[in-house]
């Protein structure tokens, strides 16, 4: 039997009026590998991509580019060649028809399989060995192409059988067109439909539910839950060339859902053709994860535009109603029949409990998910977004196998690489800390003026698990936990790390004065660099960490050039420098980095708010109580000078402490070189009488809350490149200094 | 041989055939004869292995069935309202079942669509309803399996294609071993073609009966007597189904042989009397008004 359904007579038999399938098919290769081969290939030309830069391109075609475009083909023709051969289940005629033939059921399903494969293998086949042979008539060919090739025709073969089978799934258990459309949606959505709901009832319930980083149940749910999102997370991962776990898992997801397919087809009874589901199980368990969510979702619908205690009444209304009409809607498909929306009554009482249940656990927290703190001894490192409060700005570097460097920034705060981690796992202080910060977490939706910062934390614990965690945190609270991940964690390494760097990948120097302006200095001087290079070597490594708690005098930007692979997404036409990677760090300058701030004082620029030469002084007086605000002007020299006295930059969020600056003044200092960048602030106990003054006057009462979100970063961008920089007259030292500040933003959140 | 144990089969709430059992012999024409819904189709398609039953078993030649290449191999079944893939030709529907049915005579087939004046290079889908029926018939013919089992197949066919037909089915059951199994609702389609009846009425098999044996042993007397006296005697000593009146003439519908009634008739003396064969349908009639049940209910 087997050799008559491998037969080429056999097959060409059963293909008569299938040919428009491998027609269409080969079409949709055509277009997929040899046209959007030679498109690609002709714009690299003119683009003027260098011979090099093509070939790393077309490479990577391969991996990426084709592995894409294959993808929607592979899925289509999936789609095509399943309901081709098995959409005769819905039709009680075709199905007497091909089930009254002398075969079994088993080899009936293996003649529908095989001979889509036919139809789907061939143009395949055909059309990758076309753009092989056109990539190596362009001069593109090697094993290295060949065995790419071969490795993306069994991917897609694996995507092609994983839908092609989830489809024939669905066809097998539902009856008719209806039924499968909404089954087969629900397969490829549900799992991120209700990611979406489970984010937003984890958003509205739980305060301290972070939902930018999908993570544990929620990742896999969005990630996983769905054959097209776990296929699409596999080609993702294998662009990166790291397919391992996620190709592991297609393959496994592949062979449950074709043994799946595969008994329910065997299985199914032919009078099922017409009926809404075939097993009744199957229909209950739908009926149950439809309903359900069904229910949360139109209560969360009537709960989120709905604001105070009213809001859990229209939050029932909305899990009752949605309960009641999903269950009715859903019976209505079932039975085909409106007579069945009131039906299965029972079934609905106890869809009704298990929303209530579900809605139970977000309203009264009943997993504690707000308080949880994972013990001690179970994390090994933590991860914490500090660009609310931080102005440093860091990077970390890893020097790979082949002697590149891999970058992690500080905007990847959650990576691995970025992870706080001591040397015994996480100590005491620092957990103290994290205690202190879920213990002090608000209770209730309103947010009160002690808690003035908000950030996200990632656990990581011995088991593998991650969890995050978003809080607001009293500044108390900030400053245990900063000090503990410089005293117990790795927090010096992270932000320091740049010092072990060899100094020739160093390519500029830039200097934030007292007012805030950048400067590159030291330029063409290796020797100063290096001594400021060791001076702050030894200061770091002296410095303790209430060192690193104190507002520092200034900011120095390093700005690496490392060598790396050239980035294929980054690659710019003809630069035969590609094969590198830039890496920046924008650090503070302590008051107890003694050597470093010695050999700043060398350039001449004004290092601390003593140093300026300020010509004037803008106070913004503003009133929390009824919006009043008032601008005055201070210039007269005795009023600068009183004013420089209380005067204070403000640069890390934890080690402002609001207690020591007056809330209700904004400053602005302009110096003879226009107004300063820098977020200045006055210290309350030096405010001088004429300040008193007019705040009395004003009626100003002293804020409890910061208005405005902190200050976050402060990130100046030295627009010259690397030639200028070099071509530049030296700046610094004796003579006066070359301004090269061009642009300075300041983001507020 | 077809056997059928105790089979049932429900279609949610609707019994559709309930603990059915019957013999299909070999070399014979049965007809299964019933009302619409008597479960004619439903027993056709699990014969063919389509339907599973859920209770019982049908086996062909002693062997089970359902999802049995081999027992199906023994038999070919045209449903009611057969599929026929789109863009087909007769030649390919041909070429489609040789593939599944390896003693299918491909010659044959051309010679009996000429015969048929049908052509095999034409579009199934332009065929009519009755030229499909031929086409499936004589596929069905073509395909050489043991067994054709055919569903209201004579429903549609011209009176000259159905003689046609029958003559293509004696003249198969002569050369080899063949067995048509005729379902319809019509008895008088299959009155004088059937070698044997079953009657199914709402899922069970009411009687299954050699047609001649079934019309050798009742048969339908007129008779005028002298004296009432006369025939009530005769009523005693025959073996009644049935009694009409009309004026002074007497029919009566009685089990026995002609000989056997004839002899008992004589003895009476009667001043007229004619022994009448009976059709199938009075012949149904007659038996399912003893089983009890209502023609009206049966036959429409």
């Amino acid at each position: 039997m087997k050799s008559r359904i491998f037969s080429s007579k056999h097959l060409k038999t059963i293909s008569k009026g299938q040919i428009w399938i491998p027609a269409f098919i080969t079409l949709g290769f055509l277009l997929a590998f040899p046209v959007t081969g030679m498109v690609k290939l002709s714009s690299w030309r003119d683009l003027q991509y260098s011979d090099l830069q093509i070939l790393i391109l077309y490479n990577n075609l391969w991996k990426d580019g084709f592995v894409l475009s294959g993808l929607i083909i592979a899925s289509i023709a999936a789609f095509i060649n399943s309901v081709n051969g098995f959409i005769y289940l819905y039709s009680g005629k075709k199905t007497d028809f091909y089930h009254g033939l002398p075969m079994k059921r088993a080899e009936l399903f293996l003649e529908r399989v095989v001979s889509g494969l036919v139809y789907y293998l061939m143009p395949y086949i055909i059309t990758e060995f076309l753009m092989i042979c056109i990539g190596a008539m362009r001069g593109f060919f090697s094993l290295n192409i060949m065995g790419m090739a071969v490795g993306m025709l069994f991917l897609h073969l694996l995507i092609y059988l994983v839908i092609y089978f989830s489809i024939v799934l669905v066809i097998s258990v539902t009856g008719n067109m209806l039924m499968g459309i909404l089954c087969l949606g629900g397969m490829y959505l549900y799992g991120i439909v209700l990611n979406l709901l489970l984010v937003a009832y984890g958003q509205s319930f739980w305060r301290t539910f972070f939902s930018e980083y999908q993570y544990g149940g929620f990742n896999t749910l969005l990630h996983t839950a769905s054959p097209g999102t776990l296929i699409l997370s596999m080609v993702s991962d294998y662009a990166e060339g790291k397919t391992g776990k996620l190709l592991a898992a297609v393959i496994i997801l592949g062979v449950i859902l074709g043994v799946l397919a595969w008994i329910a087809y065997k299985k199914r009874p032919s009078e099922a053709a017409g009926k809404s589901m075939v097993y009744t199980w199957v229909s209950m368990v739908v009926r149950f994860m439809v309903v359900v969510p069904g229910g949360l979702a139109v209560g969360w619908i009537f709960y989120s535009p709905t604001t105070g205690k009213v809001r859990i009444l229209w939050w029932i209304f909305g899990m009752i109603l949605g309960t009641v009409v999903i269950h009715g809607l859903l019976e209505t498909i079932y039975q085909m029949s409106f007579q069945g929306f009131f039906a299965k009554k029972i079934q609905l009482v106890i869809a009704g409990v298990l929303v209530a249940v579900c809605a139970l656990f977000f309203q009264k927290d009943l997993l504690h998910f707000d308080s949880y703190i994972p013990k001690q001894e179970d994390i090994v490192s933590v991860n914490l977004n500090m660009m609310s409060f931080d102005q440093d700005y860091y990077e970390n570097v890893q020097k790979t196998k082949d002697g590149d460097y891999e970058i992690t920034d500080a905007n990847n705060w959650a990576e691995s690489a970025m992870a706080f981690i001591g040397k015994n796992g996480i100590g005491d202080q620092t957990y103290k800390a994290l205690q202190d910060i879920v213990a002090g977490n608000p209770k209730s939706e309103a947010i009160d003026g002690d808690y003035t910062y908000y950030t996200s934390i990632k656990y990581t614990l011995k088991s593998g698990k991650e969890i995050y965690r978003k809080y607001w945190i009293e500044p108390e609270n900030l400053s245990a936990l900063v000090k503990g991940l410089y005293e117990e964690e790795n927090l010096k390494e992270q932000k320091f790390g740049f010092l072990d760097l060899d100094q020739k990948y160093l390519k500029n120097i830039g200097l934030n004065d007292a007012s805030g302006k950048g400067f590159s200095i030291f330029q063409n001087d290796p020797d100063k660099i290096k001594q400021l290079l060791e001076a702050m070597k030894k200061d770091v490594d002296a410095a303790t960490a209430e060192d690193f708690m104190q507002t520092p005098e200034v900011k120095i930007d390093f700005a690496y050039q490392l060598p790396g692979k050239q980035d294929v997404n980054n690659m710019i036409p003809g630069n035969t420098k590609a094969d590198v990677q830039y890496a920046e760090w924008i650090v503070g300058i302590y008051p107890s980095f003694k050597n470093t701030l010695a050999i700043l004082k060398e350039t001449g620029y004004p290092l601390t708010v003593e140093d300026l030469d300020i010509e004037k002084i803008m106070l913004n007086y503003f009133n929390d109580e009824d919006g009043q605000q008032e601008d005055v002007t201070y210039e007269k020299p005795e009023e600068i000078r009183a004013l420089k006295e209380a005067l204070t930059v403000r640069y890390n969020g934890y080690v402002d402490k609001d207690s020591e600056i007056y809330q209700n003044i904004y400053v602005s200092v302009f110096t003879d070189k226009g107004e300063a960048v820098n977020t200045y602030g006055l210290k309350k106990e030096k405010l001088p009488d004429f300040v008193k003054e007019k705040i009395t006057e004003l009626g100003i009462i002293q804020s409890s809350m910061q208005v405005d979100a902190p200050v976050t970063k402060e990130e100046t961008v030295y627009t010259d490149d690397e030639e200028d920089v070099v071509t530049q007259a030296i700046i610094g030292g004796a003579d006066a200094p070359s301004e090269i500040y061009l642009d300075s933003t300041v983001e507020s959140e | 041989m077809i056997e059928i144990k105790k089979c049932s089969k429900s279609f949610g709430t609707l019994k559709a055939v309930s603990k059915l059992s019957m013999d299909i012999g070999e070399r014979e024409v049965f007809g299964l004869v019933g009302s619409n819904g008597a479960g004619k189709s439903t027993l056709l398609r699990m014969a063919a292995g389509i339907l599973r039953p859920d209770e019982g078993e049908i086996r062909i030649d002693d062997i089970s069935v359902f999802d049995n290449e081999d027992a199906k191999k023994q038999i070919f079944y045209i449903s009611d309202d057969c599929y026929f893939p789109a863009n087909y030709t007769a030649a390919d529907m041909a070429s489609f079942y040789r593939l599944y049915y390896p003693g299918f005579e491909r010659q044959r087939f051309s010679k009996l669509m000429r015969q048929f004046q049908l052509d095999e290079s034409q579009k199934v889908s332009s065929f009519s309803k009755g030229m499909k029926k031929q086409l499936m018939t004589l596929i069905g013919i073509c395909a050489g399996t043991k067994y054709l089992l055919c569903d209201e197949t004579f429903d549609g066919l011209d009176p000259l294609v159905r003689q046609g037909v029958k003559s293509l089915f004696a003249a198969e059951i002569m050369s080899r071993e063949f067995s048509p199994v005729l379902a319809s609702h019509n008895l008088r389609e299959l009155e004088d073609i059937c070698d044997h009846v079953g009657l199914l009425y709402k899922g069970g098999m009411l009687l299954s009966r050699n047609l001649e044996d079934m019309k050798f042993h009742i048969h339908k007397i007129q008779c005028v007597f002298t004296d009432k006296k006369q025939e009530d005697a005769l009523k005693k000593e025959l073996d009644v189904l049935k009694v009409d009146h009309q004026g002074s003439l007497v029919m009566i519908t009685a089990r026995g042989t002609r000989t056997e009634i004839m002899a008992k008739i004589q003895e009476k003396n009667p001043l007229f009397c004619e022994v009448l064969p009976l059709t199938l349908e009075e012949i149904f009639i007659s038996e399912t008004e003893v089983a009890g049940y209502e023609i009206q209910n049966i036959f429409f």
